[in-house]
């Protein structure tokens, strides 16, 4: 008993032990609802039985009509890209409405009229910041890249997965475009 | 120079030294805030607090601020190193105004990259025994091994009840879908080379997968012994890097858990004295 960390801890601190059971509380409650919520940790990536994809959706990014691999950029610059892009094309596939709108709503259903505007209005993309994105994807990628980029425009592409192999099945339309002005 | 205090010290060095390198890793992985200055769109992902902290001002308006991005970019760098020359005096003055910067950074950085990591929560239990004194600081080293025991067992927990442990050729499939993009793209990539292997031949897929299972379920013993400390160590090592190998995936953030166990055995020789003492 007297080599438990928790024993020496009550005995030490009473405020320390106490902020530790609330952190381990916390845990638990993260952990049995499986969600994230620093500052604490649900480690479950890779835990779930994986299928193999029948079709994938893959965005091609053409720079001055050449394709540009993302993944050649540094490691998160590649990750944002990628994620930045996608969220792009789901805010305007969804009449610009940020998705997560029906998410935030109904964690804050409860709070009067006043409150719930103010935090959709926070915590959502609006349409000004998605029409904005293109102009900063291209400032992003001259400043990484380090080079003037004359054009930008982006595939929405379609593979299905045959024989162990991607294979192009169709998209092929631009769906975001950008031109800088001389 | 008490016995307590040498720990506090050498701990805080070690701890701060490897926070410099996980910020070049960063900086170098383009993850900074002048990476993203002026970056229009954001995901407030799962946790509550990026979510409280978008309700507050400073992530909108660091990032679009360059000074700001820059401030903070530079000042998350400078303090660790203040932390080091001027441990004797401002330590804990110098530890909160970091974490809180560090908290600053990330939260912004993690919301405009719309990709939100959750192995940070490590760096933040590492670090937040440096902010006790005496008795207290061997009590947090000692919560932050077994919290970070807790985590790496866990993971390898939700594996076997979440299925993919037991599923025939699950890490195969796995890699299919982690490397769909760089198939497409970029095929000849060594990272997709090892995958396609791996692809190729389920069985090899499903003992490496075991093995990384083996090497997440045996921190169990950290609750039981401080023998095997050092040696978990290694297996960490090994673990944050054969992640990237395999997967492609930076697991530095935790390896960063191997402070605590490194000093685990000066803690309990130390913790014992002092209730002796008591």
């Amino acid at each position: 008993m007297r080599n438990m960390f928790f024993y020496k801890l009550f005995r030490e601190s009473k405020a320390l032990f106490i902020f530790i059971i609330i952190l381990c509380l916390g845990q638990y409650y993260f952990t049995k609802n499986e969600k994230n919520s620093i500052p604490w940790f649900y480690w479950a990536m890779y835990s779930s039985a994986e299928n193999l994809p029948e079709a994938v959706n893959q965005f091609i990014i053409h720079i001055d009509g050449e394709e540009f691999d993302y993944l050649s950029l540094d490691y998160w610059g590649g990750i944002a890209v990628f994620k930045s892009i996608d969220k792009y094309k789901a805010i305007r596939d969804n009449s610009m409405r940020d998705p997560k709108i029906d998410l935030v709503y109904s964690k804050i259903d409860f709070l009067p009229e006043k409150a719930q505007s103010f935090i959709l209005y926070k915590l959502l993309n609006k349409p000004f910041e998605v029409d904005s994105f293109p102009k900063w994807l291209h400032g992003y990628l001259e400043k990484k890249l380090n080079k003037k980029i004359e054009k930008i425009e982006v595939y929405n592409n379609w593979y299905k997965y045959i024989n162990g192999k991607f294979q192009f099945s169709g998209g092929g339309d631009v769906f975001l475009q950008y031109e800088s002005t001389p | 120079m008490s016995e307590s205090s040498k720990l506090h010290y050498q701990y805080s060095l070690s701890v701060f030294v490897y926070v410099l390198i996980v910020l070049g890793f960063r900086f170098f992985g383009g993850k900074f805030l002048v990476d993203f200055y002026d970056q229009p769109l954001k995901d407030i992902g799962e946790s509550y607090f990026y979510w409280l902290s978008l309700l507050s001002f400073f992530p909108n308006y660091i990032i679009h601020h360059y000074w700001a991005c820059l401030f903070v970019d530079s000042f998350v760098v400078i303090l660790p190193i203040l932390c080091i020359v001027f441990y004797s005096k401002y330590i804990k003055v110098l530890t909160t105004l970091f974490l809180l910067l560090f908290w600053i950074q990330t939260s912004t950085v993690e919301i405009f990259t719309l990709s939100h990591s959750k192995s940070v929560v490590c760096i933040f239990l590492v670090i937040l025994p440096i902010l006790f004194i005496k008795k207290k600081i061997l009590l947090m080293i000692d919560f932050a091994r077994y919290a970070g025991a807790y985590f790496i067992v866990s993971a390898a927990y939700f594996k076997y009840v979440n299925g993919a442990l037991l599923k025939k050729g699950n890490y195969s499939i796995a890699l299919v879908n982690q490397y769909y993009d760089r198939a497409i793209m970029n095929p000849e990539h060594f990272l997709f080379q090892i995958a396609t292997y791996i692809i190729d031949r389920p069985w090899l897929g499903d003992i490496l997968f075991r093995m990384l299972f083996l090497s997440q379920v045996v921190f169990v013993l950290t609750f039981f012994t401080r023998k095997l400390d050092k040696l978990l160590i290694v297996n960490l090592f090994l673990f944050s890097s054969l992640t990237y190998v395999f997967m492609g995936i930076y697991n530095y953030d935790i390896f960063i858990l191997s402070i605590p166990l490194f000093f685990s055995s000066q803690v309990l020789k130390e913790l014992n004295f002092k209730m002796k003492v008591d």
